[in-house]
């Protein structure tokens, strides 16, 4: 099944599991510029979903967290279903003009921290204590990320997109080429994921629990602490700031130090339970003063999603 | 608001010296630009990120932009030895993007900082999605952009709490 209801996901039912392993991570962005085949995969790879963020965070000051607000947003399991219908369909129709070879990298292998966009895991920064003291503010596992890739230069083009030389008055040797190429038919066909609604209430909750008087409370505590560490800084948005190593491969002793820093004092502030707190009683709100679109919206992402699972059933 | 000391400056141009945010020593001194990490050819299949928002007729983002098929941790820049400093900013003028797209000609946000001020995206990548991020290093709340490969439009304007507060984007 594509998806679960709002209600099993409001649930926030632990699934999977949330580590990014490093075996995963592993690989090395490379970029294709040939024929539609990736490098820097490793050949025949395959999905490992267990290592997909979970939808309710397993480890670290956010875990058991789920905001109301996650039953409307769309997931990064959804997202990723999606795509493989977006890449199915493509290529079923690249083989109608002899492209048998069109295949770009799948999807799923080099996931987000977060299950949706709220990323609860680090949604409050860093929150995780095991994970500061080994990747500071890095990502664990480190930096590899998907194959660039993009499809190969010349007719597989013209035929993808539906313009260039050899697409000749909408046709390719003879065969009609869709409007917009294989990729015009597709985005008819699938249409798109799109919330705005289920996106406002998610950041303005945010937004507006910055006044609340415990949040700031427990902010300006976990700043104190900091100090107390030797640290001057105000809010946790701002800890990074202080190092100049999350560009770099690894991190510095001073960013996991600083990064232990940051996450004992979310402790001890309680910041993290506090400000998730404050952020519920906003989004329990506005999802009741908004309840109707909200589903409304949610529902045309569900149609979108039905027709991505069809298409992968296919 | 937060982490707005960067808003509105031009970073560009010579003698810039590195009076910096946090980490990034204050001692840097030889300063490079940066606003094309994209490897695609003609840059046609990129991540774009605007300094405009969407037009609302048109769809397209007529402003500076920067392109990347890499996720950025940092959207400041980094120090690779400590002296040395890349910066990333917003490059526009001329027709940066071949095909049909004609985002990215437009003069405003040239030589603009990239970190907290972009408006509006464009996920041109095949095979990835892009989410950009509040905070350096993956943090605070998303927003995730799923592939066009090429064609994707309209853009997409970022959404209210992370328009001007653009900090990180992860390619997934």
């Amino acid at each position: 099944m594509l998806r679960t209801s709002v209600s099993d996901r409001a649930r926030g039912v632990a699934a999977g599991v949330v580590l990014i392993t490093a075996a995963l991570l592993a690989g090395c962005s490379a970029e294709q510029s040939g024929q539609g085949a990736a490098q820097g995969a490793s050949a025949g790879s395959k999905v490992d979903e267990r290592a997909w963020p979970a939808r309710t965070p397993v480890s670290g000051l956010t875990k058991g967290m789920v905001l109301p607000i996650e039953g409307y947003l769309i997931s990064y399991p959804e997202t990723v279903a999606w795509q493989r219908a977006q890449q199915s369909l493509w290529k079923r129709c690249m083989q109608r003009y002899g492209f048998n070879s069109f295949n770009p990298p799948e999807p799923g292998m080099f996931p987000p921290p977060g299950y949706d966009d709220a990323n609860m895991a680090r949604r409050y920064g860093i929150s995780d204590a095991k994970e500061a003291a080994r990747y500071g503010y890095h990502l664990p596992g480190g930096r590899g990320e998907p194959p660039v890739w993009e499809p190969g230069q010349g007719a597989e083009r013209a035929v993808f997109s539906g313009s260039g030389g050899q697409v000749e008055s909408g046709s390719y040797k003879g065969a009609e080429v869709p409007e917009g190429g294989c990729q015009g038919e597709v985005k008819k066909k699938l249409g798109r994921i799109s919330y705005t609604l289920a996106s406002k209430v998610e950041f303005a909750s945010l937004e507006e629990s910055r006044n609340v008087p415990a949040v700031r409370s427990a902010v300006s505590d976990w700043s104190a602490c900091m100090k107390s560490h030797g640290y001057r800084v105000e809010h946790p948005y701002k800890a990074p700031n202080l190092i100049s190593t999350l560009g770099s491969e690894t991190p510095s002793s001073a960013e996991t130090a600083l990064a232990v820093a940051d996450v004992g004092c979310k402790k001890s502030s309680r910041l993290v339970e506090v400000w998730f707190g404050a952020e519920k009683k906003i989004q329990d709100r506005r999802i009741e003063e908004n309840q109707l679109a909200l589903d409304e919206e949610r529902k045309k992402n569900d149609a979108v999603l039905k027709t991505a699972s069809r298409s992968n059933d296919y | 608001m937060f982490a707005r000391w960067a808003r509105g400056i031009a970073v560009t141009g010579a003698g810039f010296l590195a009076v910096m945010q946090g980490g990034v020593p204050a001692q840097a001194v030889s300063t490079s630009y940066e606003s094309d990490v994209c490897s695609s050819s003609g840059n046609q299949y990129c991540f774009e990120i605007y300094y405009n928002s969407a037009g609302a007729t048109t769809g397209y983002s007529y402003s500076s932009c920067f392109l990347a098929n890499q996720s950025i941790s940092d959207h400041y820049g980094y120090s690779p030895n400590g002296v040395v400093l890349v910066r990333y900013i917003f490059r526009g003028g001329t027709d940066r993007i071949t095909g049909s797209n004609p985002g990215c000609t437009g003069g405003e946000g040239d030589g603009i900082a990239l970190k907290n001020e972009a408006a509006s995206v464009v996920n041109n990548e095949c095979s990835v999605n892009n989410i950009v991020y509040y905070n350096s290093g993956y943090q605070g709340t998303s927003q995730t952009i799923t592939p066009g490969c090429g064609s994707d439009w309209p853009a997409t304007n970022l959404k209210a709490e992370l328009k001007n507060e653009n900090a990180s984007h992860k390619r997934v």
